[in-house]
């Protein structure tokens, strides 16, 4: 990738791709770990974040005249096309492809050292995740909700170790999870 | 780095097709002289390609005569019998351009629907949109041309009926073709084949292992095992699913695996839409999309039907048969070629107990007079009565796993039309 593209902002990028369809690939490069990570979350399954991904960006590259600077970043406007496409193909029990079919794209062909890669890239982009939400949460409620909710600890062993009573990391844990889902509830409408 | 360079790739060249790609002013002049570029360049490879063809056509390979039908091919001319007749706009290209090992005209596969419900494939070379056989490999005198292949050249388990979307599953495993092309009339002997009219054998080189078939219209992606040992994913097209792949076969054994889904090398594994992967030496998996044809709404005793019974005695080839011949009114009609009438008949235990059984294959009207004719080969001293059954076989429920031959490509349902039984002897 030259200098050229990689100072061009993502929505330089969205405008120049009816000038040059580099600029399209440079776009797909920049967000492609982070949708095939948002996917494999969501699904637990690396070939099917790699539809998702390819529908994703097939929808993006169709649509990308409606894109408007003016609502929101291009990585915000990509992400809602994502969340529809997880939300259409969740309603109808398979990955959408209309897009792809639109532009005639040819089914995706994976191979099983890319389903390793795409698979290694999501724990990674997961455990990231988790670190910088858990990041959010004052110091007692993030380790409480680690120890009973990602390492699986009964509410009495958290409890001795801490040196509280156990109605305590219960509070704590139950207080953890709402500030949780608060937070991505307002980072994905 | 990507993680799906492919999907890259294809983004980046549908941009020109895009929805939009038009727009935007500032920028329009300079599209039109790039698309004028694009259209030079797409011009050249257009001429570069007529030129292939034209050279492919009447220089480089010879077209010759088209194959010969075997006596034993199905018709495929009477739209209510046997397999039925090609449906007029039907046979398609499936598969093209897979390349043999050693080069030459490309393999590909072609499929047709026939009236009965029957949905068949044919794999061979290809040469300008053609499939056919080349002069090599004991093929047509060896006289290095290209032979059109017939409609008609084809084996039974070529075919399968359609599901309810009228979708076949077909999965074939052929060890015994060759770079010429799959025949089963070659001057030279296959490995296992003893016959005393050849007197040269195939060369082992030329062997070939096709796989092929129709994974239906949620496939995804086939993964197998290359010439070189190395995994190699193949999208199959659609909207049938097909495949074909052509190797070297070392194995050199000769045979014909036949199944509805592939059971086992060089298939590792095939993907379907929704995610599922089945490998395919596993258990049974798949297959997705199958819409299980809906069977007749007839109670079993809508079914019972009268049987006439008429015993006749012969020789054929100074053997002794007897002809036991059943006749019935159709209590339901036939529609299709997976649908039947069979009788099934046992000797008498002292005759060896044997079963045969055979099958009505014609669409029929309800009401309308069935024969099955039975031939029943029996000795002098065979005495005893003869039993059986006849049925209604209709296809239901998932198809069959396993090497199974179609028609009989579902689990069938089989009702009783009645039981016979009449002294021989």
């Amino acid at each position: 990738m030259g200098r050229f593209w990689r100072r061009r902002s993502d929505e330089e990028l969205l405008g120049l791709t009816g000038r040059d369809r580099t600029a399209f690939g440079v776009f797909y490069e920049r967000h492609e770990p982070a949708l095939l990570g948002f996917f494999g979350r969501a699904t637990r399954s690396a070939e099917v974040a790699a539809d998702l991904t390819a529908e994703t960006f097939a929808a993006a590259l169709a649509s990308r005249e409606q894109f408007d600077p003016e609502r929101g970043t291009a990585r915000m406007w990509l992400f809602g096309i994502a969340r529809n496409v997880l939300a259409g193909s969740v309603r109808r029990g398979r990955v959408d492809d209309e897009a792809r079919r639109r532009l005639a794209l040819e089914p995706l062909v994976i191979d099983d050292a890319q389903l390793v890669a795409i698979g290694d890239l999501i724990e990674r982009e997961g455990e990231q995740m988790v670190a910088e939400l858990l990041g959010g949460l004052p110091e007692d409620q993030a380790a409480a909700v680690r120890a009973h909710v990602l390492e699986d600890r009964s509410y009495l062993e958290i409890a001795r170790e801490l040196r509280c009573s156990e109605a305590v990391v219960r509070k704590r844990v139950s207080r953890g999870l709402s500030r949780l889902r608060r937070r991505v509830s307002e980072e994905t409408t | 780095m990507t993680y799906l360079p492919d999907l890259k790739r294809q983004l980046v060249d549908a941009v020109p097709a895009a929805p939009g790609s038009r727009r935007g002013s500032r920028w329009r002049g300079r599209g039109r002289a790039l698309r004028g570029v694009r259209l030079v360049v797409v011009l050249a490879l257009v001429l570069a390609l007529l030129t292939a063809v034209a050279l492919a056509a009447s220089g480089v390979i010879e077209i010759g005569s088209p194959v010969k039908t075997p006596s034993y091919a199905p018709s495929l001319s009477t739209p209510d019998r046997g397999m039925g007749a090609v449906v007029p706009g039907s046979v398609r290209l499936l598969v093209a351009g897979i390349p043999d090992p050693a080069g030459g005209p490309p393999w590909g596969m072609r499929a047709f629907k026939t009236t009965r419900g029957l949905e068949c494939v044919q794999v061979c070379r290809v040469v300008d949109g053609r499939l056919g056989l080349l002069g090599q490999d004991g093929i047509a005198g060896d006289d290095g041309r290209f032979h059109p292949l017939p409609l008609r050249v084809l084996d039974q388990w070529d075919c399968a009926p359609g599901d309810a979307r009228g979708h076949a599953f077909i999965a074939i495993t052929q060890h015994d073709a060759y770079a010429s092309g799959p025949s089963g009339s070659r001057r030279c002997s296959m490995p296992g084949e003893h016959d005393p009219h050849k007197t040269t054998r195939c060369p082992a080189a030329d062997q070939r292992l096709l796989v092929y078939g129709l994974l239906g219209p949620a496939a995804r992606q086939l993964t197998y095992r290359g010439a070189d040992r190395r995994d190699r994913a193949i999208a199959p097209s659609r909207p049938d699913g097909a495949y074909l792949i052509v190797l070297p076969d070392r194995a050199r054994l000769g045979g014909i695996g036949v199944g509805t889904l592939p059971g086992g090398p060089p298939v590792r594994s095939y993907r379907y839409d929704n995610g599922l992967v089945c490998r395919a030496s596993g258990p049974r998996c798949g297959p997705v999309g199958y819409v299980a044809p809906r069977p007749p709404h007839v109670t079993p005793a809508e079914v019972r039907a009268p049987i006439t019974v008429h015993v006749s005695h012969g020789q054929r080839d100074g053997v002794a048969i007897t002809g036991v011949e059943l006749t019935f009114a159709a209590p339901v009609a036939i529609t299709n070629a997976a649908t039947s009438y069979v009788a099934t008949a046992q000797l008498p235990a002292a005759c060896g107990g044997t079963m045969f059984s055979s099958g009505s294959t014609a669409n029929l009207r309800r009401g309308a007079r069935v024969r099955i004719r039975l031939g029943v080969p029996v000795g002098a001293r065979c005495h005893g009565r003869v039993s059986g059954r006849v049925e209604l076989q209709t296809p239901t429920g998932k198809p069959s796993a396993g090497l199974i031959l179609p028609p009989t490509l579902t689990r069938s349902s089989s009702l009783t039309v009645g039981t016979f039984s009449v002294p021989i002897g």
